[in-house]
């Protein structure tokens, strides 16, 4: 006998944009969650709290689902074939492909930047977890190169940085930005539609639940964050059954 | 009682700042407690590369309220614990 909570599979779903590597866990008969990561660097450093937050939800019934993003993780296209676009449309053949293989009672998580590709992702309720604007998250990418280049010795400005990007691919924090990815993250912002929404923050920013907890997508080396994946994976399955009893 | 209210606010950033290290840097706790004005940072602190450097900076802005301007930002800026506070105590009042 297979037990459902412990089911793990990594999966590679076809979309006509991409195939997507996808990481499923838990039962597949109750509600599912489609977890959008945060972009780039810090979608590494946040791998194992969305692991551990995955795994709290197999155990209480709910399926959840992580891809990778065209041109991210383990997909099969170079990261410069990233594209807002791209990603919008394989967000979305996800989502109709979660629903015709599940129970068709969909809800979405996501991360910092993944917060921004909210809205092509049809779900009937998201939790947004320190969700970041566009702007800010391609200000600090453009800083890390500052200070990565003040240490090599070759110093520039954040606004020459910005006059090359706005022409020419440049690698940021360790990934190849284009001027298309560069200028649609800038332009990105959490979606604000009619979609119940619940956000959760660390430390003091304004969100409609707080946890204490270190911010694990800003450490090289994470934190410990088993109390902060239960946590969240609580309040969330919380959030799910008063959205389904809706 | 205006200095003990001054006093006061600059306490807040000192320990915000603390905790801004503590949290990007993912230091102990006796590190982050231990932390004093003469304490080194750049080049002390291998936790410190240049991504580092980038989330102090955004979540500085964030938790104090600041706006900094990348021109402002050298290595002096992160020389110690003392010079970090410095700066942004100059942020905040401004």
């Amino acid at each position: 006998m297979s037990d459902p909570a412990a089911s793990f599979e990594l999966r590679l779903i076809q979309t006509p944009a991409a195939s997507l590597p996808c990481v499923v866990r838990g039962p597949l008969n109750g509600a599912q969650l489609l977890i959008l990561p945060p972009l780039f660097e810090e979608m590494n450093r946040t791998r194992r709290l969305l692991a551990g937050i995955a795994r709290r939800l197999a155990e209480a019934g709910i399926g959840s689902w992580l891809p990778d993003l065209p041109g991210t993780g383990d997909s099969e296209l170079p990261t410069t074939a990233a594209s807002w676009p791209l990603w919008h449309d394989a967000l979305h053949a996800l989502c109709e492909e979660i629903k015709i293989t599940t129970s068709d009672n969909l809800h979405l998580l996501a991360i910092r930047g993944g917060a921004l590709l909210a809205g092509a992702a049809p779900a009937r309720s998201r939790y947004l977890l320190a969700p970041a604007a566009g702007d800010r998250l391609l200000r600090e990418l453009l800083r890390a190169r500052l200070a990565a280049d003040q240490e090599r010795r070759e110093p520039t400005s954040l606004s020459a940085l910005e006059a090359r990007l706005a022409h020419e691919t440049l690698e940021l924090a360790g990934y190849l930005l284009t001027p298309v990815l560069a200028r649609d993250l800038r332009a990105a912002t959490p979606p604000t539609d009619a979609t119940p929404t619940r956000t959760a923050g660390l430390s003091g920013a304004p969100a409609d639940v707080t946890f204490e907890g270190p911010p694990v997508w800003r450490q090289a080396e994470p934190m410990a964050s088993d109390m902060l994946a239960a946590m969240i994976a609580d309040d969330l399955r919380q959030w799910i059954a008063s959205c389904d009893a809706r | 009682m205006t200095g003990q209210a001054s006093q006061a606010i600059s306490d807040d950033v000192t320990e915000t700042v603390r905790r801004v290290l503590a949290d990007v840097l993912a230091l102990k706790p006796a590190t982050a407690a231990g932390l004093t004005l003469d304490t080194p940072l750049f080049g002390s602190l291998p936790e410190l590369d240049s991504m580092a450097v980038a989330g102090l900076l955004t979540e500085l802005e964030d938790r104090l309220g600041i706006i900094i301007d990348d021109d402002d930002v050298d290595g002096e800026l992160f020389a110690t614990f003392g010079s970090l506070v410095a700066f942004a105590k100059v942020k905040v009042a401004a």
